[in-house]
This record gives C-alpha cells, structure tokens and sequence, in this order.
C-alpha cells in the first residue's frame, strides 16, 4: 500500500473510532500505520469540553438573545419609498456621508462579525443578511436632517445653490472641529493626496456636492464626489486613506458578492451590498439597498455606490478614473 | 468518554430554524459545543482563551446563521469554518481579544467550575496536549478538526482549502509523528 491508500485506509478506521467502534486486531498491519492508529485511538477518545466553565452560561445568553433579536434592516422593492424625490437625494447624501466620516472614528466592529468573506481596505466583509439590533455608539450623533417638510438641509441648499459660495456655508454633516475641507486641487498641493476625478459618467448625472469634496480628519483624507439625476438615481464615489489596525464591517448576503478585478486590482462588487437607512418626508426610516463596488489601489481604498446603476455601468465609472 | 456525538438527523431544518427559535439553537448548541470546545481547546493553550475564543464562535454562528446556505457546505464544515477563523484571529492578534463578548460569559458564571489544573493535571491528557502542539500548526489544525470536528476529509478539505488527498496524507503523517512523540514522552517519564 502506498502512502496514499494508507491515508484513505486510515480515515475509515478513524471514522469508525469515532462513532465509538473498536478496531480488530491485525498483525499485519503495517508499523507506521499501526502508530498512526495508536495516537487516532488515543484522540478519539480525549473529551476537553467538560473543562469549560461558560458551557451553561453561554447557551442561556444566546438563547435569551434569540428571544429578544429584532432586524437592523430589510430590503424593499425599488419604487417603494414614500419619499419626495429631491428629499431622497439629500438625505442619501447626508446619511451617507455621516456614515462614512464617522465610520472612520468608531472603533472596529470586528465583535459582530463571523463568516468572513474578504478583507479589503479597511473593511471587512462578512456573511450576512440579519444581524442583532445594536444600539449605536455614545458618540454617534449625525447632525439632525430636516425632513416633515422636505426642505433640504443647510448644508445640500449652500451646496445645491451656484451662487453660494460653500467655502462661507455652514458645516458639513457630520461636523468634526478638527476636519479640513479642500479642493481637490488644494488636497493635492497641500496634503499630497490625488483625488482621482471620474473622466465618464452616464448621461443624465450632475455633481451636486461642494466643489471641496475632499475631507481631513488628521491622517484620514477622503474625497467624496455624489451625482445624482433628475429621477433621483443616486452615485456616491469616495475615494480614502486607511490604516491597517482598524477594521469595520459590511454585511452581506454572501450570494451577491462577485469578486472581479478593478483597475487591475481585485475588488468586490456587491448586489445591494450596502443597505443605507434613510429618512422619508415623513420621518419615518426607510431602508434603501446600493450596489456598491470597492477596492485598494496605492494605499487608499475606493467605493463607488450606486442607486440604479449596474455592474458593467459602475466598472466603467471606474476603469475612467484619472 | 469519546468526543464524537451522532449527527444532527435534522440539521438544515434545525439552521434554518434556529435563527428565531431558542429550541432549535439550542440542539444546535448542545450537539455542536463540546466539538467547538475541543477544536478551540487543541488549538490554544489557555483554557480561558478556550472559553472565550468558542463564545465568540457561537456568537457569530448566532448572528450568522440566518445565512447559512445548505447547498454551499455541509453545517458542520460552515460552522468550524467559523471556529477556524476565530482561532486563527486569536493567533494573528498580540493582545487579549478587547472586542469579545465578554458579557455573555460574566453574567452567567458556572456553577461549578473546573479549574484548568483538574484537567492540565491529568497526566495522559496534558500529555497529548503538549505533543500535539509540538507538531506544525497545519497538522494541529487537521488533527483538532479531525477529531473534534469529526468532518469526514473532504468536508475538512473545503474548509482549510486543500484536496481531500491532501488531507488524507497530512493526517496521516502527522498521526505517526504524534504517537513517536508521544512514545518519547512515555519513555521520557519511565
């Protein structure tokens, strides 16, 4: 017998060692195969577990969790949202960009994450379409978005306005005393960091973010460039600085995540992989599904978002980035 | 005394289930813990580490398992997917997992504890501990979901990524060297 078929004769002695079956003598027995069957008897029947001391209060914690989980999220069908159109636009862009910006200061979330899919840029990306509410941070306080009345906030009307000058209006969402807000131009010169700028976008899309689109928080610099259409399609591109010792996690089903190269680079496109809850004209939460494309080129981590665009549409957006 | 428990007959309908019914995570629980204890336990050093580290699996295979596809992977071979990449995030981090779910194991302590040196101290079983951890950390894997697990080799093999053949040799390879080294400890305590 070779190594081979001794491998496969052994795991069918293993098995029947597990399920608590004695093994016939056989003098025959080869001598190497017979110490492997030695040290498998031996660990077949070694039992570690009764030395656990949370085996009781572990299983009445989660079991109580179960009785008391609600969803964070649930999808809806596209068209479903009872929001007015240029309402909807801004409060994605604000939520968003709260979500972003503050993403980067909370510590990792590495505790509710469990079937890892892929690491990349400072995300990690796990399996999952349900996970436990959890009540948000202390310090999680996005400024308040105006919303029974649909007027937009201050800071989408300086920005929606040509004739406002954004550097003198009021502070972004969220605010942070210690961010710096910058043209591209002035990231460049002054902080060395290239923000890439789209050279395609589909017809109909219009920038509507200030022209200093770029944020510094410290270390951390982001571009964030968001167009949208008259019929409220929406597209988000960040573009951002990361460091290796903080992770955050997305949730996703694990069936819409499709790995392609981006650039040249592997990244990640994910079908409604990035569930934005926002406020309709009502105040009340809707849930809002986003295709969303992400991956790292030299040391800063790209995602793109979009409302209605698709896969091919999205990868075009980025193979023009220049 | 053996570590291995039958199979869950039900196991697909019991996941699907167990999301939102505390009795079906709770078979899931039962069958599955002593598995994931002794997986983790092989792989650590600390029993404390073991607790925490097989908590923390449970708690992701909680909030995950509404996600659990059955025509991807077998149940266990998902679930100790799970417990491999906890214990490999234990060994990649320097410090004490900060990010554990701690409380779950503090608000309840057992009533009756087992103190690590009741069982470090029985001989045979510290004895096996420590030669398996002598051998190379791809063989302490196999060997710990091999015998904890029970996964048949092909299962093991879509979990650690290799070919089932591979993992025949590797085991088997790996078990003769345990058992020389554990006939050096024997020789050793004569």
């Amino acid at each position: 017998m070779n190594e081979k078929m001794l491998a496969e004769q052994l795991e069918r002695d293993i098995e029947r060692l597990l399920d608590g079956r004695a093994l016939p003598d056989d003098p025959t027995r080869d001598a190497d195969y017979q110490q492997a069957l030695e040290a498998a008897q031996m660990l077949a029947q070694h039992d570690m577990s009764p030395e656990s001391r949370v085996r009781k209060s572990l299983r009445q914690n989660l079991l109580q969790r179960i009785s008391t989980q609600r969803k964070v999220w649930s999808p809806r069908e596209k068209g479903a949202y009872p929001m007015k159109p240029r309402t909807k636009s801004f409060v994605f862009v604000g939520i968003l960009t709260a979500f972003l910006l503050t993403a980067m200061t909370l510590p990792p979330v590495r505790a509710f994450a469990q079937d890892l899919l892929k690491e990349i840029g400072p995300y990690i990306i796990v399996s999952e379409t349900e996970v436990p509410w959890e009540e948000p941070p202390a310090d999680f306080n996005p400024t308040p978005i105006p919303g029974g009345d649909g007027e937009p906030s201050e800071m989408i009307a300086a920005t929606a306005d040509p004739n406002v000058d954004p550097s003198s209006g009021p502070t972004p969402i969220p605010s942070n005393p210690n961010a710096q807000t910058l043209t591209p131009q002035e990231a460049l010169t002054q902080l060395g960091f290239k923000a890439l700028l789209p050279n395609y976008i589909p017809d109909g899309y219009a920038l509507i973010v200030d022209p200093k689109f770029v944020h510094a928080v410290g270390d951390r610099i982001s571009s964030s460039m968001v167009y949208t259409t008259s019929e409220d399609a929406y597209l988000q591109i960040t573009q951002t600085t990361f460091d290796d010792t903080s992770r955050f996690a997305f949730y996703v089903d694990d069936e819409k995540v499709i790995e392609l190269i981006i650039r040249g680079q592997d990244g990640l496109f994910m079908e409604g992989g990035l569930p934005m809850t926002v406020l309709d004209e009502n105040g009340n939460n809707v849930d809002i599904p986003l295709n969303c494309l992400m991956w790292e080129e030299g040391g800063h981590f790209f995602m793109m978002t979009a409302s209605e665009l698709t896969q091919a549409e999205m990868l075009k957006i980025a193979e023009g980035l220049k | 005394m053996t570590t291995t428990l039958p199979l869950l007959a039900n196991e697909t309908d019991l996941a699907a289930r167990a999301a939102g019914e505390p009795s079906a995570f709770a078979i899931i629980y039962d069958h599955y813990f002593p598995k994931v204890y002794n997986y983790v336990r092989y792989r650590v050093r600390d029993v404390d580490v073991a607790d925490e580290i097989t908590a923390l699996v449970f708690e992701r295979v909680l909030t995950g398992i509404g996600s659990y596809r059955p025509q991807k992977a077998p149940f266990g071979a998902w679930l100790f997917s799970i417990a491999r990449n906890a214990v490999h995030d234990h060994h990649r981090s320097t410090s004490r997992h900060p990010w554990l779910p701690l409380d779950l194991i503090a608000a309840h302590p057992a009533a009756d504890p087992l103190p690590e040196e009741a069982v470090e101290q029985k001989d045979a079983s510290a004895r096996l501990l420590q030669a398996v951890r002598q051998l190379a950390p791809r063989e302490q894997d196999l060997i710990a979901l091999k015998f904890a697990s029970g996964l048949e080799n092909k299962e093991i093999a879509k979990v650690v990524g290799l070919s089932e053949s591979h993992v025949g040799v590797i085991l088997f390879r790996a078990l003769r060297r345990l058992r020389n080294l554990l006939g050096d400890k024997e020789n050793s305590h004569e």
